[in-house]
């Protein structure tokens, strides 16, 4: 078979980074085995999608669409999934670690008995009998050697580890695939979603980011003057739990352990102290930059810029002289 | 002479009930005996009420509860803290008393000498002159005392008493029927057959007599009528008064001696623990319902008088958590007892959790009720149902697993330590001190310095001393204070199995609630040690010349007296001696000393969220500030934590400083 | 009702995790260990729905060796009815442990099953899915709300998505996954352990569940993170700004 196989959940207009990154992913994996991935695009939006696929180094990218995917759920994808796989095996399956793939791609690993490994950081190796997969655990506080012996394994990968892949240039065959009837459960039912529009940059595409603890005090208070140095970045807006939980900002905002990781170009943290939970979802930032009035926060402790400042002055200074330099 | 004797003894007396049909004398009798009946039935009913709960504690000796009526029931040692209080209650409560004994001197001569078929029993001549003179200035001592009651609701100072309507009408009860005995009386003079000149003797009765000589121009039979009047209303009053005694906050008039001679022995900074066999055996841990008491808990909350200076001093109240002492008292004493739950809307975990248990209730109650014993047993119970959320909870797991409240690990305890030469128990032979470091001095930065302080002071003064590094984990007091006796008693047998097997002269803490913690209460697990807080050890130190201080500019400043050393442990003195040998001489804040203002960390509330009212911190830190200090001392942790923030949230300059860093920073060659 | 609740054996949640040797194994020699946080959220959970309604019992299930009965306990101590543990001396991959929970709930038929959506020291967060998709039973995961139906035959879930709030509504029998914000656990405390000590956990062997396939998914080694360079602290406003230009992050 050719060996790896990345899923894309095919939901919008456009691929995001986590997708590139996914196919970044697929590519080292492609390297380490000595062959070649394909890609799977899922969803309502899969043949919209497949032609900036196919310019993403893949060998074939498979489109598989129907009304049972046309909302996502765990079960239906999950069941198409491995539909798709009975006729198409592969060596390794991944996707990019998404709250859906979180939940989908277990299930899915049960459904075809193979071993899986989740948010993996980086490729060791790739063999027919055996993968090794490097990912963090305790809190991201230290990384594990993992071993998947079987001929057939799955993973999701942390996006921000991975190169994203520019679509272009090269040009895979497009094949649509038929998906078999009656797979969804009907044990489920999708009734809402609730979800924050923004103008902002999301989370997990930004290159900048800016992100409020319990120090800002609230939406009355510190929040909206890191909006608003946001928007003069042009980054996304994030948060830490004690924020969410305070209910000042939605989960979707949430930066850690249990909300996204991240990995921005900079990160740029206000008013928070830095949890071990908090910096499990940020530390691998490339440039981070902490503004807190208590030297001692563990925040500046990852930081590579930091600001020992009341960030109730601080955070308007900041926004004015980089408004100044038209930034 | 012998002629006077003879007219004082024969002629020198009162008709008994003169004026006073038979009519009003049945109606007196019955009304009597239902106002003793509705009086005996609440009693009973009370004390009904307290026979639910469980038998514990040792019983009282007879000189000890004599000792304790002395200073208590008759000097009134607590009231008069409150120099007026002490003055009006004192006025009240003798010319009561004395007014009470005529009356009964009166039933007596009036059943005696009917009984015995004599015309009088002994209520003539000179006894009677006496009692009536004493009657008359009891009478108006009565009366003053309830003008003072009166005038200080108006304008009392700190330990002003409440202005409800029950305080109120109760104090009016007492006026009217106080001025109507004197109006009776004078009206009696006046209108008695004969009028004042055939009973010169009466001018004993000098207040009645004042109004006799105004009421002389009246009729005869205006003022007979007048009289009648005048007794009736007096007598249904008063038999109102007796049938109201146990309704109201009156009922302390029985029930607060009670409670003063026969309570428990309770401290403050004492808790009575729970073994763990108990607990399974009875299935029962702190109170959920009245039963759930001791009976002589049950007994003490009916003796409040509701004089609410425990909610005055409490900094709950005072900085508007919905906590007050006095209403727990009186919500569990007014619960309908059996199986109704005591938790619910009134005693609400809110309630609960704001107790700081600094004891400042149980110091100023005159009665000796134990509150704060009351909201602890009742926290014991949340605590049971697992009704303990948030950091609270996270730091009583924290304190059991990791065996300090922030979950630090435990082979880091002695870091602190590092480079600094100190000696483990292990390293030094029988040390004079075992140098105690507690959670905070260990982990927290900032009082890291306070210890450090200490080594340098120790070490200065040339003490041989040790501790326990890795050996010493949290004293439990956080896990006690919270209401989880379980992993207090775990905490505390490993501490006490580390401290058996070492072997030191005393124990030194930097921490007041270590110094509580060991000092009152290891023994009741066998762990018997002498602990001394670092400010009584340094005055020691000075006072014996082994510490010598160099002299240095005087530095203007005030102490915070921690809670658990000044009240609950009554060292107030050490602090200000040592402090004055730093050149600080402490000016007083308004509440200083065992009157001191709660910090508001203890009890637990350092690993909680203070989201009502003002903060108690920032409440204290203004009346610190009034003193105008450059330094603020403190000799605690926690205090120094508190102290700091509040410090910090109106951005003062104000040096916060713990007594030991004050002193090593006069050590001589010091740096700073 | 029957409510099922999985429940993990990990390190106490503070504790400072070293590596042994050569980065084979972890030293957890002095390490404490508690119920997983997560799971502790659906213990909690299923005692809120035993709590609201008539004649629910909740059992707890663990997959380990006898010392994670102390876990069962602590949850039994909490109100859980009963326990039971499948026995398993070594290290299970998430596949063998999902398939010894199916073996478990198709003996014990509960109506649902609640269980952590992550354990806090692999935080592999495969388990309760799997579990899901061997019994071909709905999922919900990153549960912040669950709302049963009178009758309890559906579940209306609210999960926390990447793109916010999702509510789904679930025919039971299901897996829920509990996360941090469905509600607060109670403290487990003493005579709620007292209790715990009298109820009863249920022992089962491998063998008596069937097969549990090999173990397919092992940690080879562990090792820590890089340390990286200190930063640098800046005076002012007017620094960090420089400092950006210099960086080229402006």
């Amino acid at each position: 078979m050719a060996d790896t196989l990345i899923i894309i959940q095919a939901m919008g207009n456009e691929l995001s980074k986590s997708n590139l990154a996914a196919a970044g992913f697929g590519r080292e994996a492609a390297a380490a085995s000595g062959g070649a991935f394909d890609i799977l695009l899922l969803g309502p939006s899969a043949s919209g999608l497949s032609a900036a696929a196919a310019g993403l180094g893949g060998g074939t990218v498979f489109t598989m669409s129907s009304t049972e995917l046309e909302v996502y759920t765990a079960e239906a994808f999950a069941a198409a999934a491995a539909a798709f796989l009975a006729d198409h095996p592969y060596r390794l399956v991944a996707a990019a670690t998404s709250s859906a793939t979180k939940e989908y791609f277990p299930r899915l690993a049960a459904l075809l008995d193979v071993p899986m490994a989740s948010d993996v950081l980086k490729v060791e190796s790739v063999d027919p009998q055996k993968v090794i997969l490097t990912r963090a655990v305790f809190v991201g506080n230290l990384l594990a050697t993992v071993e998947l012996e079987a001929p057939q394994a799955l993973a999701t990968c942390r996006s921000s580890e991975f190169e994203p892949q520019t679509p272009g240039g090269e040009t895979s065959t497009v094949e649509p695939v038929e998906m078999p009837a009656g797979l969804a459960s009907s044990g489920k039912t999708f009734v809402g979603i609730e979800a924050a529009s923004s103008d902002r940059p999301d989370l997990k595409e930004a290159d900048i980011i800016v992100s409020v603890g319990r120090g800002t005090r609230g939406p009355d208070e510190g929040i909206p003057l890191c909006e608003r140095l946001a928007d003069v970045l042009g980054a996304a807006l994030g948060a830490t739990r004690a924020v969410v939980d305070a209910g000042w900002l939605a989960n979707e905002f949430q930066i850690g352990q249990t909300g996204k990781i991240v990995a921005p170009e900079v990160y740029v943290a206000i008013g928070l102290s830095g949890s071990i939970q908090h910096l499990a979802g940020m530390r691998t930032s490339k440039t981070i930059v902490a503004i807190n009035k208590d030297p001692e926060a563990p925040i500046f402790e990852v930081a590579d810029l930091g600001l020992v400042a009341d960030l109730f002055d601080a955070v308007p200074e900041l926004t004015a002289a980089l408004e100044s330099r038209g930034g | 002479m012998d002629e006077l004797n003879t007219i004082f003894a024969a002629t020198v007396t009162r008709e008994i009930l003169w004026n006073i049909p038979g009519w009003a004398r049945a109606l007196m009798y019955l009304l009597f005996l239902a106002a003793v009946a509705l009086c005996l039935m609440g009693v009973a009913r009370r004390v009904r009420y307290w026979r639910q709960g469980r038998e514990a504690g040792e019983p009282v000796s007879l000189g000890k509860a004599c000792r304790r009526l002395w200073r208590d029931a008759v000097l009134q040692v607590r009231i008069w803290r409150s120099g007026a209080a002490g003055l009006g209650h004192a006025l009240v409560f003798w010319g009561f008393i004395v007014l009470f004994l005529g009356t009964c001197i009166v039933a007596v001569e009036d059943y005696g000498s009917w009984l015995l078929g004599r015309e009088h029993l002994f209520f003539t001549g000179t006894f009677y002159l006496a009692v009536s003179f004493a009657l008359e200035v009891f009478g108006i001592f009565f009366l003053l005392g309830l003008v003072v009651a009166l005038s200080r609701r108006k304008s009392g100072g700190r330990l002003r008493p409440l202005s409800r309507p029950v305080d109120l009408a109760v104090l009016w009860l007492f006026l009217v029927i106080g001025l109507s005995g004197f109006a009776t009386e004078g009206l009696r003079i006046a209108a008695a057959g004969g009028g004042l000149e055939s009973h010169p003797f009466e001018r004993w009765s000098f207040v009645g007599w004042w109004l006799a000589t105004g009421l002389q121009g009246l009729d005869g039979n205006v003022l007979t009528t007048l009289h009648l009047g005048s007794w009736l209303g007096h007598m249904v009053l008063s038999m109102a008064f007796i049938a109201l005694i146990p309704y109201c906050k009156l009922r302390h008039i029985f029930f607060a001696p009670v409670n003063i001679a026969l309570r428990e022995d309770r401290k403050a900074g004492r808790y009575l623990g729970v073994s763990m066999e108990e607990v399974e055996e009875t299935g029962r841990y702190g109170a959920a319902v009245a039963a759930d008491f001791t009976r002589r808990q049950l007994m003490s909350f009916d003796a409040c008088t509701e004089c609410a200076r425990c909610q005055t001093v409490c900094p709950a109240t005072a900085t508007g958590k919905p906590l007050s002492p006095m209403k727990v008292v009186l919500d569990i004493a007014g619960s309908s007892g059996g199986g109704a739950s005591l938790h619910g809307d009134e005693i609400s975990p809110d309630v609960l959790w704001a107790c700081t248990s600094c004891g400042a209730c149980v110091e100023e109650c005159p009665v000796y009720i134990d509150q704060l014993g009351a909201i602890v047993d009742l926290r014991r119970h949340l605590v049971a149902e697992g009704e303990i959320r948030g950091s609270a909870q996270a730091a009583l797991r924290s304190v059991a697993a990791a065996g300090n409240p922030w979950g630090m690990p435990q082979e880091d305890r002695g870091d602190w330590a590092d480079g600094l030469g100190v000696p483990t128990i292990d390293e030094v032979d029988s040390p004079e001190l075992l140098f105690w470091i507690g959670c905070a001095g260990s982990y927290d930065r900032r009082s890291r310095k306070v210890t450090e302080a200490m080594v340098r002071i120790l070490q200065a003064a040339g003490v041989r001393f040790a501790i326990l590094g890795k050996g010493e984990c949290c004293t439990g007091d956080p896990a006690r204070r919270m209401g989880d006796e379980f992993t207090y008693n775990e905490l505390a047998g490993a501490n006490i199995e580390s401290l058996s097997a070492a072997s030191f002269e005393r124990i030194l803490t930097t921490c007041p609630h270590c110094f509580n913690a060991i000092r009152n209460e290891y023994p009741d697990l066998g762990g018997d040690y002498d602990v001394v807080h670092h400010s009584e050890f340094i005055e020691e130190l000075i006072a014996s010349g082994r510490l010598v201080l160099e002299d240095g500019a005087p530095v203007r400043g005030t102490l915070h007296d921690p809670c658990y050393l000044a009240r609950q442990n009554d060292v107030v003195e050490a602090p200000r001696s040592v402090l004055r040998s730093t050149g600080l001489d402490v000016v007083e804040p308004e509440q200083s000393g065992k009157a001191g203002f709660c910090c508001g960390a203890g009890g637990g509330r350092m690993w909680m969220e203070e989201d009502t009212g003002e903060r108690i911190n920032s409440e204290r830190w203004s009346q610190l500030e009034e003193t105008e200090p450059e330094t603020v001392a403190v000799g605690c942790p926690f205090c120094m934590t508190m102290m700091t923030d509040a410090r910090d949230a109106v951005d003062s300059s104000v040096e916060v400083k713990d007594i030991a860093e004050l002193v090593a920073e006069r050590l001589p060659g010091s740096l700073t | 009702m029957k409510l099922l609740v999985t429940l993990k054996r990990t390190p106490q949640r503070d504790a400072r995790i070293r590596i042994s040797g050569e980065g084979a194994a972890l030293d957890l020699d002095n390490v404490q260990f508690e119920v997983n946080p997560f799971d502790e959220l659906a213990v909690e959970e299923a005692l809120r729905i035993k709590e609201a309604r008539s004649e629910v019992e909740v059992v707890v299930v663990s997959v380990g060796a006898e010392e994670c009965e102390q876990q069962l306990v602590s949850a039994m101590a909490m109100g859980a009815d009963r326990a039971v543990r499948v026995h398993h001396e070594g290290q299970p991959d998430s596949l063998q442990v999902a398939k010894a929970l199916a073996a478990v709930v198709e003996r014990e038929e509960p109506d649902l099953v609640l269980s952590g959506k992550l354990a806090v020291d692999d935080e592999c967060g495969q388990v309760p899915a799997m579990l899901a998709g061997l019994l071909g039973w709905p999922q919900a995961s990153q549960a912040s709300d669950i709302e049963l139906s009178e009758d309890a035959s559906e579940a209306t879930v609210v999960c926390e998505v990447d793109a916010g709030l999702e509510t789904v509504s679930l025919a039971l029998p299901a897996v829920i996954m509990a996360d941090l914000r469905l509600n607060e656990p109670r403290y487990a405390s003493l005579p709620g352990i007292m209790k715990a000590k009298k109820k009863p956990i249920a022992t089962l062997g491998i063998e008596e569940l069937g097969a549990l396939g090999s173990t397919r998914s092992r940690v080879t080694g562990f090792r820590a993170l890089e340390d990286k360079p200190p930063g640098i602290k800046v005076g002012s406003v007017e620094e960090l700004v420089q400092a950006f230009e210099e960086k080229k992050l402006i």
